[in-house]
């Protein structure tokens, strides 16, 4: 090695350290089962989501609306009420169902979420649009069924163990009538350990 | 401002001892930025709390839990309920991470060898009970004026969830607690008594720290926002606040009504526990709605020092413990004029109590620390002097003397007292006028029958604030898209009195 390569290896270590010094980012795999700690997380999302898409699809429960023959009934989805001592975005839960079982091809939903958009374009339609293709108000179609439900949990602690135990109940029910055509639930059970030794 | 202080965990003694140093001004440093800050409110300028408190917040340090504490509380008591909320739960992911850390942590063995040898004030701060508590309850008040009744409720689940947990560790320690431990027997020493015995008498009513029956009163008042639904959870919770201030006129007043709404049954079996007279209270008309008071009061006072200096056998021992010598004085009630009508809160809360206890609570553990960093620091004194000399052994008991100082951090925007009113009002445009040793305003409400409103007071000498909303009858949840709320009364801003 000739004594000029020495300070560009120098220069080149340095180059490394300062690379090595940043912080790492990699893709990790959204299905992946996650244990950061005993709060919600992903994993128990997507467990309710397929557990939940899975009953109700299997439970024969759904009826297409006599008012609106040969089609997919059409379900409105109200929020999960969060009964938990975590923030929780049950938003995201219901959105996760929403798209599994729109997947299905079982059942159809109404934008209840976006009627604030739905407005604006009537009243941009109504006045900017031809005639001909101007969407109106009040031609939407009534839902046969409403979804919701809430989820509860009930947290204890012991020494260094904390086990939290989360229940997911969704229910759909007929609109016209009533009657809860199915409800289920989802049991979660998490544990968390403190290490005895760490940082 | 100041430099955030390092909280590495991997020093030894005499990295320690200068992590130690660099912590020496962190009490005075803390009391001197809440003055700052609290110029900042006064003056509606809520960039000098982001200006001392922010650095610490946001990056690992010793005092990042009680900087996020005080920001959250300084937006609250500055009307930014949202900016408040996010800063509480900062603080709630990093009390969590703090609860979670290994038991046999090496950050923290180094950081107690610090404070062993230097002061408390290398710890992290890692906030007391009644400090967790409390910012889950202002959280709650947060998310309820932002019209967000399920996010309050999920804090006064938080803040349910921690009291119950805190008690059974509490009920587990008392069990497994040997009869005359060594701390305890500490504690007995007559000169800790004396010095401590006034701070003890304030305190020997309070059952412990991390239980307050403000917590549950406004839980139980947030369950009611939600209408018949939340009836039941509101008894569990008023029945909570009663155990804990069996005496406040407000829990009282709260549990009869919650008990009259419930059931003939419930009413009667809480007017013979309460052992009220038939002719009280007056059945509240149907068609009223109810306004509720949380009247933050004052501040919680600051911590104080005892230090002791005793030369024997040509070492310095040097003791410096936290002490609270001023409890300030009881906090004048607001009283609430509406057409015909007077009302006066009444305290639910003294959060220096909470503070007192908290601290006596602690102080087993300070003594330990303070009588092993005494010995170390003497021993240390010794080796100087062998190794340098009469002028090291002089430096280092000068270094002794300065680098004593007692951990008084402590959660400072806290109110002094919280106080409660619950009244009913006719439907219809009415106007309250509020008026306190210097407070004084106006708010112009509409009330709907079976609506309930709720008027959030916030004063302390040099400020004032008055937040109001109100949840329509039968339950305020309101499901996405959230609309607007139906708007914030007017409130009239009355003149700050220094």
């Amino acid at each position: 090695m000739n004594k000029h390569s020495l300070p560009l290896l120098g220069i080149a270590a340095i180059g490394l350290c300062l690379g090595c010094s940043g912080p790492v980012t990699t893709y990790g795999n959204a299905q992946a089962t996650e244990t950061v700690n005993a709060d919600f997380g992903s994993t128990d999302l997507q467990m309710i989501a397929d557990k939940m898409v899975a009953s109700l699809v299997s439970s024969n429960r759904l009826q297409p609306d006599p008012a609106d023959p040969g089609k997919p009934p059409l379900i409105s989805v109200t929020r999960l009420r969060n009964e938990t001592s975590e923030h929780i975005d049950t938003k995201s839960i219901t959105d996760k169902i929403r798209t599994s079982l729109i997947k299905s091809g079982r059942v159809r939903f109404s934008a209840l979420e976006m009627q604030g958009d739905l407005m604006n374009q009537y009243k941009i339609q109504g006045t900017m649009a031809d005639t001909a293709t101007a969407k109106t108000a009040g031609k939407q179609t009534g839902s046969k069924y409403i979804l919701g439900g809430d989820i509860s949990s009930i947290v204890k602690q012991t020494g260094k163990v904390k086990d939290v135990y989360y229940k997911i109940t969704l229910q759909l029910t007929d609109i016209e009538s009533a009657v809860i055509e199915w409800a289920d639930d989802v049991e979660i059970r998490k544990d968390s350990v403190r290490r005895l030794f760490g940082s | 401002m100041r430099k955030c202080r390092s909280s590495s965990g991997s020093f030894g003694l005499r990295a320690g001892f200068l992590i130690g140093l660099l912590a020496l001004p962190a009490a005075a440093d803390h009391i001197k930025d809440f003055h700052t800050a609290l110029d900042g409110l006064r003056a509606n300028n809520l960039s000098l709390v982001d200006k001392v408190f922010i650095k610490d917040a946001s990056r690992d340090c010793a005092d990042r839990l009680l900087a996020l504490y005080e920001m959250g509380a300084f937006y609250h008591m500055g009307g930014d309920p949202k900016k408040s909320i996010e800063f509480f739960n900062t603080a709630d992911d990093v009390a969590h991470e703090y609860e979670g850390r290994a038991i046999v942590s090496a950050g923290a063995a180094g950081r107690t060898t610090g404070a062993i040898l230097v002061n408390d004030s290398v710890l992290k701060y890692e906030g007391s009970a009644y400090d967790k508590v409390m910012s889950r309850t202002i959280n709650a008040i947060n998310y309820m004026l932002q019209g967000d009744l399920e996010g309050a409720r999920v804090e006064v689940r938080k803040a349910e969830e921690y009291q119950r947990l805190e008690r059974e560790r509490h009920q587990r320690e008392v069990r497994q607690a040997p009869p005359r431990g060594t701390e305890r027997a500490r504690m007995d020493d007559p000169s800790v008594r004396a010095t401590y015995g006034r701070m003890n008498d304030y305190v020997k009513n309070v059952r412990n720290s991390f239980e307050n029956a403000f917590t549950y009163y406004l839980s139980s008042q947030i369950y009611l926002a939600q209408g018949e639904a939340g009836l039941n959870d509101a008894m569990v919770e008023i029945k909570k606040a009663y155990e804990l201030a069996p005496h406040a006129p407000g829990v009282r007043s709260a549990y009869l009504e919650i008990a009259q709404a419930q059931s003939g049954f419930a009413y009667d079996q809480a007017r013979a526990l309460l052992r009220v007279a038939d002719a009280e209270p007056a059945a509240p008309g149907a068609a009223a709605g109810s306004v509720v008071v949380l009247f933050e009061s004052g501040l919680v006072p600051q911590m104080d020092e005892v230090k002791i200096n005793l030369f024997a056998e040509n070492k310095l021992y040097s003791l410096a413990f936290p002490i609270y010598n001023n409890f300030g004085t009881a906090q004048a009630p607001l009283a609430i004029l509406a057409p015909g009508r007077t009302f006066t809160t009444t305290t639910i809360l003294d959060t220096r109590t909470l503070a007192v206890k908290a601290l006596q609570e602690r102080m087993p553990g300070i003594l330990t620390r303070g009588l092993l960093g005494a010995m170390a620091k003497g021993e240390m004194q010794q080796n100087a002097e062998k190794n340098w000399g009469p002028f090291g052994g002089l430096i280092s008991k000068v270094a002794t003397a300065v680098m004593t100082s007692a951990d008084r951090r402590s959660w400072l925007s806290l109110p002094a007292e919280v106080q409660v009113a619950r009244f009913k009002l006719d439907p219809g445009p009415s106007q309250l006028e509020l008026r306190g040793p210097g407070l004084a305003g106006k708010v112009a409400l509409d009330v709907t029958p079976g609506s309930l409103t709720f008027l959030v007071v916030r004063a302390f000498p040099g400020y004032q604030r008055i937040d109001v909303r109100t949840f329509p009858a039968g339950g305020g949840d309101l499901v996405a898209p959230r609309p607007e709320p139906p708007g914030i009364p007017p409130v009239v801003p009355a003149p700050i009195l220094q």
